[in-house]
């Protein structure tokens, strides 16, 4: 039998004005369980507290209900008297009869009663009250961080510093990323490479991080702190022990390829590094234009070879590791251009798109810095940028804002200048959208200093005509037609989730939006988390997002990943589900319900040496809401703190007293 | 210790009860702040806490009529609020039918009612309380699961002690 | 598009039985027997190919056989109409087995005869029925030596009128025979009930559950109810009272109905073995309408479609939410 003991606070008159604290208390000492009750003017103070622990003390209380104030309020502070006292906290209920009663009803008569009501049900909830008690979860202190783009560069350079692990996947043969495509960044107009290059080489010297480029996650098992990953290490066929990085192979190589670094502006070779600058400096094979692999004979490159690092046999490496936290930094794509059509995107060769341009721009890009028309080579004079192509259109379904398009196209505007001193720039827009430190100010000297010529308003259709592009659109500012000879066209197409987004956001627990985004836990308290804990967010595979964002957000996602591994044990709240295999018909419900991943299924040796199957709820990945147990039909499940039997007696608590 | 019983006027005219679950995070909240903002309602409404409205097994809901209670409020947070992200939508659909399936067997929805309020909506949540109590007020009492049975053997507290 | 159906003769069912054990495909077999009453079958469960002997394929395959795959584990043969195919197709759904470990053979089933409704519609006790033969969507009906034609809406179980589903969803192979006859499903009547008011509902309902005796046979004989333990049986804590007072009756059949929601294919077999008679399909095709128009669910029709219960859109129906 329960020794109760009920501490009914007057919270000065904030309760005792509209509820006979007296009387509820008297009420409360004749039921069930209750050894001592009464009251206090102030339960919270250092004396109430006091007569609290005095009464453990002196009536040997196992269970302790305050009625005050809400549980949101005080309910650690009791928690704490009691425990100070020796009793585990969870034994400690609250009734709230101030904000739920004296605070909202005048009749005091009423008042009382509903009080006395609401403590009887603490008091049926408390004798069902079970001692609980935090569990610790294993931490493997070691993180993956997918994506080796500057997001996942920073985050992994962060980690690392701390003094952890990092397993840096990166699916092309080089890390870098989008970044390393660009010729200068805004508003600074500093060069990407310079910038990117070294941080590219600091992460290649750091002896925490481990580089696994031309790889890609396979699967992940597991939970927070203790995530078992698969990584599929693909055939470079490259020794990358013996290679120099001489590059005499990729000088000799006979094929040539379109590069996909240069989005089709240029040509690489069949054995190939994306760009000069690349972590790791080895080349890898591309198999399916290799000569030797398609046509069975060449090998030039194992012969010019010096260091014999050539090995046609290499095979795909899957590799097992084990990790306690998983950053995903995988980026974003660029929307197809055949999804516009009437921009003779992927017709004209002379409609090209903004990261095309950052290529054509850059010194050590296809056409070494100088602007060119992809048709025959000459200089454009007159250049028309169009922003928001494909970005906030409803009916593309894409109703979101790209958010950099606005400030790189007022980047290339000023860009074409400094290359091409007579051209002409014009730049049709909707809106401006230059919300950042010195944004604004960078967007004005476009226009001011470098003559842009912005026309608000939409193009409508682009032909060609006489070797020109025709680009006729309104501008709606004059509230006219116009039409624009063109030499060139860029389009600043929409930023776009990558197209294998949703498989990865599978394999990782990461909820997506009808963008294919991946979702963070909270868009504003918690923007860098999951609902799947230990698995992290940062750049640009959450929505658009620019270097500095990006940055900041691979610096955030650190530091809940070194938060998770300051100790190499989780401790975990004790309100979780729990399963009790002898009702489980191991439908599963369950695991299809919960939004944490917490419940998994496996295998147990029975006593007898049989083996079974059983369903577990992971402790520290469980989240405590409940909506699994309210969805077990046998009951098997359980969520302690509000188990059904507590919530039961609270139920019947009140039937009582008809 | 003198007290006086006050609660005797109870008995002079029907008042119906009303148990309320409310969400740990909105709901609850909602409440709180209904309170320390000194918005009444009536007090006819008694509030037991859940985490979450998915924490609400259709069968409580069952269990409260079986129990006796007038009626029936369950809130919890607005759709894409949820603290644990999917818990309401999931309650949301156990509601749905549980709504419509009482409904068929012989109970009036507005015994059994669900809302969504915010940790904000200190208006909202006096308001919802004062509709959930006038529409039980005009059903009359639960006299569905009183009918003549075994008595009240089948009624009182059935947990036993730990 | 063609698709191969592996057709299997009622003679041929014995062979290919044995065949499955033989080939040690199978642990079991479940089909039908010869009851003790004329016109009803009784479930065999073969352990080995001899106890097929009594392997019955005439017709009156009223039971639903998925039931006992609660209690048989291994790999099963089984006969299955369409409503038992979409029962099967739900257990799968439920993880309750696995499809690789079932041999099905479907029935592709003509109705199911109701002896007792087929006398009455005869005019004489279901003891003197002496013989019920389909005639495509007819019957003969002799009794005492006379023999009358009877519609299919006299002789046939009420739930096989309406049939959405009289092809197997699932098999392996299907059964050929002579009680294969094209079904044209009438459209279901409309449940008048639903049109009245609430305090008539109660009304009528009240009327029923108070003569429930709580005896189970609804829960035991539904395939849908597989858990180890049931819920109503629970003491710590304790859902619903064991005793037949009529509040408790409506909180346990409400509870069967929720439980039961999105894996009940209406196969009527609570309503069938339901010593009293309650009007039990009344409430699960009432669920089953709700099911489709909240959620566009159909239970037991599609492998791929997520249980509406572990499942939600945001763009749910919420218009009974304040």
């Amino acid at each position: 039998m329960a020794r109760i003991g009920v501490f009914v606070c007057h919270c000065g008159t904030n309760i005792a004005s509209t509820v006979d604290v007296k009387y509820a208390a008297e009420e409360m000492s004749k039921e069930k369980g209750v050894i001592i009750s009464r009251d206090y003017k102030y339960m919270c103070s250092d004396p109430g507290q006091k007569i609290i622990k005095e009464y453990i003390r002196l009536y040997k209380l196992d269970r302790v209900v305050v009625a005050s104030c809400s549980p949101l309020l005080h309910e650690r502070t009791f928690q704490n008297t009691v425990q100070e006292e020796g009793m585990n906290p969870y034994l400690m209920e609250m009734a709230n009869i101030r904000e739920q009663c004296s605070w909202v009803h005048k009749d005091r008569a009423e008042a009382t009663l509903k009080a006395i009501e609401l403590i009887k049900m603490s008091v049926a909830k408390a004798r069902m009250n079970e001692p609980l008690f935090p569990k610790g979860i294993p931490v493997e202190r070691k993180a993956l961080v997918i994506g080796g783009g500057i997001s996942g560069m920073q985050a992994a350079l962060d980690i690392a510093m701390v003094g952890h692990p990092v397993l840096l996947v990166e699916r092309s043969p080089s890390i870098g990323g989008r970044m390393a495509q660009f010729d200068k960044t805004f508003p600074t107009l500093d060069c990407a490479a310079c910038i990117l290059t070294p941080k590219m080489v600091d992460v290649r010297s750091n002896p925490n991080i481990r580089i696994l480029s031309y790889s890609e996650v396979e699967s992940v098992e597991g939970y927070v702190g203790n995530f078992e990953v698969k990584i599929r290490k693909k055939a470079r066929s490259v020794d990358m022990s013996k290679c120099t990085g001489c590059g005499e192979c990729m000088l000799k190589c006979p094929s040539r390829v379109e590069s996909e670094f240069d989005l089709g502006l240029g040509k690489r070779k069949a054995i190939y590094i994306p760009f000069p600058q690349a972590v790791p400096n080895v080349p890898v094979i591309d198999r399916a234009h290799c000569r030797y692999y398609t046509q069975g004979k060449c090998k030039v490159c194992q012969k010019v070879c010096p260091a014999e690092a050539i090995n046609y046999e290499q095979e795909d490496e899957v590799i097992t590791e084990k990790v306690g936290a998983i950053v995903a930094a995988t980026g974003f794509d660029l929307s197809d251009p055949n999804d516009y059509s009437e921009y003779g995107g992927g017709r004209y060769k002379d409609v090209i798109n903004g990261l095309q341009f950052e290529r054509m721009i850059n010194a050590s890009g296809p056409t070494e810095g100088h602007l060119k028309r992809p048709s025959d080579g000459k200089e454009p004079k007159t250049i028309v940028f169009i922003q928001c192509v494909g970005s906030r259109d409803e009916n593309l379904g894409r109703p979101y804002c790209s958010k950099m398009c606005c400030m790189y196209t007022a980047k290339h505007a000023i860009l074409t200048k400094e290359h091409i001193p007579d051209a002409q720039v014009y730049v049709f827009y909707i809106d401006i959208r230059a919300a950042g430190k010195n944004y604004e100010e960078f967007v004005r000297r476009a226009i001011e200093q470098y003559g842009a010529i912005y026309l608000r308003g939409r193009v409508s259709r682009i032909f060609e005509k006489n070797g020109k592009l025709i680009v006729r659109g309104a501008d709606t500012l004059l509230r006219s037609q116009v039409e624009i000879e063109a030499d060139m066209v860029v389009l600043a197409t929409a930023l776009v989730a990558r197209k294998d987004a949703v498989k990865v956001a599978q394999m990782l627990g990461i909820p997506y939006d009808q963008n294919q985004f991946f979702t963070e836990m909270h868009p504003k308290l918690a923007p860098v988390e999951n609902v799947t804990s230990g698995i992290y967010l940062t750049g640009a595979c959450q929505a658009p997002k620019d270097i500095p964002d990006s940055v900041a957000s691979a610096s955030g996602a650190s530091v809940k990943v070194c938060a998770l591994f300051a100790s190499d044990e989780l401790i975990s709240d004790p309100m979780t589900a729990q399963v009790n295999p002898a009702l489980c018909s191991l439908c599963k419900t369950c695991v299809d319900i919960c939004p944490f991943r917490a419940i998994i299924e496996e295998e147990v040796q029975m006593p007898d040496g049989r083996v079974q199957r059983q369903m577990r709820v992971i402790d520290g990945v469980c989240h405590g809401c409940g909506a699994c147990v309210a969805s077990c039909r046998p009951g098997a499940l359980s969520l302690k703190g509000y188990t059904d039997q507590q919530i039961f007696a609270e139920i019947e608590s009140l039937a009582s007293s008809f | 210790m003198e007290a006086k019983p006050e609660t005797e006027k109870k008995e002079k005219n029907w008042e119906p009860k009303i148990l309320a679950f409310l969400c740990r995070w909105c709901s609850y909240a909602g409440a709180d702040l209904t309170g320390s903002s000194r918005i009444s309602y009536p007090a006819n409404v008694r509030i037991l806490r859940v985490p979450c409205s998915g924490r609400v097994n259709p069968l409580f809901i069952l269990k409260t009529l079986r129990s006796g209670m007038d009626g029936i409020l369950v809130s919890g947070c607005h759709p894409g609020d949820c603290h644990y992200t999917a818990g309401n939508y999931n309650a949301r659909r156990k509601f749905a039918i549980l709504s419509r399936l009482l409904e068929y067997v012989g109970i009036d929805p507005r015994r059994v009612q669900f809302s969504w309020v915010s940790a904000s909506e200190r208006d909202k949540f006096a308001k919802v309380v004062s509709a959930v109590v006038a529409d039980v007020k005009a059903l009359g009492p639960n006299e569905l699961f009183q009918l003549p049975d075994f008595g009240q053997m089948t009624k009182g507290p059935t947990s036993p002690d730990p | 598009m063609s698709e191969i159906i592996p057709e299997v003769s009622k003679d041929g069912l014995l062979d290919l039985g044995k065949k499955l054990f033989d080939e040690r495909r199978v642990d079991y077999f479940l089909g039908y027997k010869k009851g003790t009453v004329r016109f009803k079958t009784i479930p065999l469960i073969a352990r080995k190919g001899e106890d097929l002997q009594e392997l019955w394929v005439e017709d009156f395959f009223h039971a639903n056989l998925s039931l006992y795959l609660k209690e048989i584990k291994g790999r099963v043969g089984i006969l299955a109409k369409g409503c038992d195919s979409r029962s099967l197709v739900s257990l799968i759904k439920e993880g309750q087995i696995k499809r690789e470990d079932l041999y099905i053979v479907g029935i592709p089933c003509a109705g199911q005869v109701d002896p007792g409704k087929a006398a009455k519609a005869a005019s004489c006790e279901p003891e003197e029925l002496e013989e019920i033969i389909r005639r495509n969507q007819e019957f003969v009906i002799r009794a005492n030596g006379q023999e009358k034609t009877l519609s299919k809406t006299q002789v046939l179980l009420d739930k096989c009128l309406f049939c959405q589903y009289p092809r197997p969803l699932i098999f392996d192979s299907l059964l050929t025979g002579d009680y294969v006859a094209p079904v044209s499903p009438v459209a279901r009547a409309q449940d008048d009930l639903r049109q009245k008011p609430v305090s008539e509902k109660w009304a009528f309902w009240s009327g029923q559950f108070e003569r429930c005796i709580r005896c189970y046979a609804c829960r035991n004989v539904c395939p849908a109810c597989f858990c180890p333990r049931c819920i109503v049986e629970e003491n710590m804590p304790q859902w619903v009272s064991p005793l037949p007072a009529e509040g408790d009756n409506f909180v346990f059949h409400l509870m069967r109905l929720l439980h039961v929601a999105g894996t009940c294919v209406s196969c009527g077999e609570c309503q069938r073995v339901c010593p009293v008679e309650i009007p039990l399909m009344k409430l699960n095709e009432k669920m089953t309408d709700d099911l489709r128009e909240l959620f566009d669910f159909v239970a037991g029709v599609d492998l791929e479609k997520a249980l509406p219960f572990r499942t939600y859109r945001q763009e749910d129906p919420q218009d009974f939410i304040r």
